[in-house]
């Protein structure tokens, strides 16, 4: 399933350190945005039921700052909007941002964020770049819904099938082994087409 | 040291934690922890916590830890930013 690496291998690639506050701080920052982001257009559209999408890098911050993957988030962000533009639900705003730990995307949408939701589990699962994207979606209030709250299993690994939360929490892959699996990843989604199962009807109906 | 305000530290995104501390009237501490690993790190998560706040020397405190896969270098740096606000003036 990935390349194998040693931690040899790992030292002698050079990735760019950031510093443990530095990945806290923008964290923290993206968070206080959208909560922002949401009371504005809550003010500027009364009445519409919005719903936000956030799209992030799904892996490592050394990783994250890299210029190779920067684009990945605003591409599987337009994949997002053009599902939501076949269902006709309206889009209301969408933007971009780099963070220091990384960029960042998102749309805020005029729909029920259940079934936003729905279409972000359906592009992280069926889009060929999915699996490298993380997106949070979160309702009018900014308060945000997870997999489990709609009954889905959690997400895997991107190394291997265990659970991502785990593999993350207790560090278990070396950073070149994450690399090559994104690497694959990227070459995999190359000269075919980028949907493997999607079918966004299918998942909201 | 008594807690004087309702403060947060952290976010809800993968690999972070969102730790809420809201005063009380008595000078006990509450603990509320959630975790997305609780099986797993559970134990460690509340431990970590109680210790920080025991260290810190806080009363009169209700303390939400809501854990999205966090390292526990991230809780840590994450527990001393909410304590330190929430006892500043």
């Amino acid at each position: 399933m990935h390349s194998s690496c040693s931690p040899r291998d790992c030292h002698r690639k050079k990735y760019c350190v950031l510093s443990l506050q530095t990945v806290l701080a923008a964290r923290e920052l993206r968070w206080k945005k959208k909560r922002l982001l949401a009371e504005s257009l809550a003010q500027e559209f009364p009445g519409h039921r919005l719903a936000y999408a956030f799209c992030t890098l799904r892996m490592p911050a050394s990783l994250r700052v890299s210029s190779n993957y920067k684009e990945i988030v605003v591409q599987l962000r337009d994949v997002f909007a053009r599902a939501l533009m076949d269902r006709a639900i309206p889009i209301i705003a969408s933007g971009q941002e780099q963070y220091d730990d990384g960029p960042s995307a998102w749309l805020a949408s005029d729909c029920d964020e259940r079934i936003l939701k729905q279409m972000a589990i359906a592009i992280e699962e069926g889009h060929a770049l999915g699996a490298l994207v993380d997106i949070d979606v979160t309702d009018a209030k900014a308060r945000l819904l997870s997999r489990r709250d709609m009954g889905y299993a959690p997400r895997k690994c991107l190394v291997c099938d265990d659970e991502a939360a785990l593999c993350s929490a207790g560090q278990r892959h070396l950073l070149c082994e994450i690399e090559a699996q994104i690497e694959e990843i990227i070459s995999g989604s190359m000269g075919r087409e980028a949907w493997d199962s999607y079918d966004g009807h299918k998942e909201c109906d | 040291m008594r807690v004087l305000k309702s403060v947060t530290a952290g976010s809800l995104e993968s690999s972070d934690v969102l730790v809420t501390i809201m005063p009380l009237s008595e000078d006990r501490i509450e603990y509320d922890i959630e975790s997305i690993v609780i099986r797993q790190y559970g134990k460690r998560i509340r431990q970590v916590t109680k210790d920080m706040v025991e260290n810190a020397k806080i009363t009169g405190a209700h303390i939400h830890v809501q854990d999205r896969g966090a390292l526990e270098c991230t809780l840590r740096a994450r527990l001393e930013t909410a304590i330190e606000r929430s006892i500043a003036c």
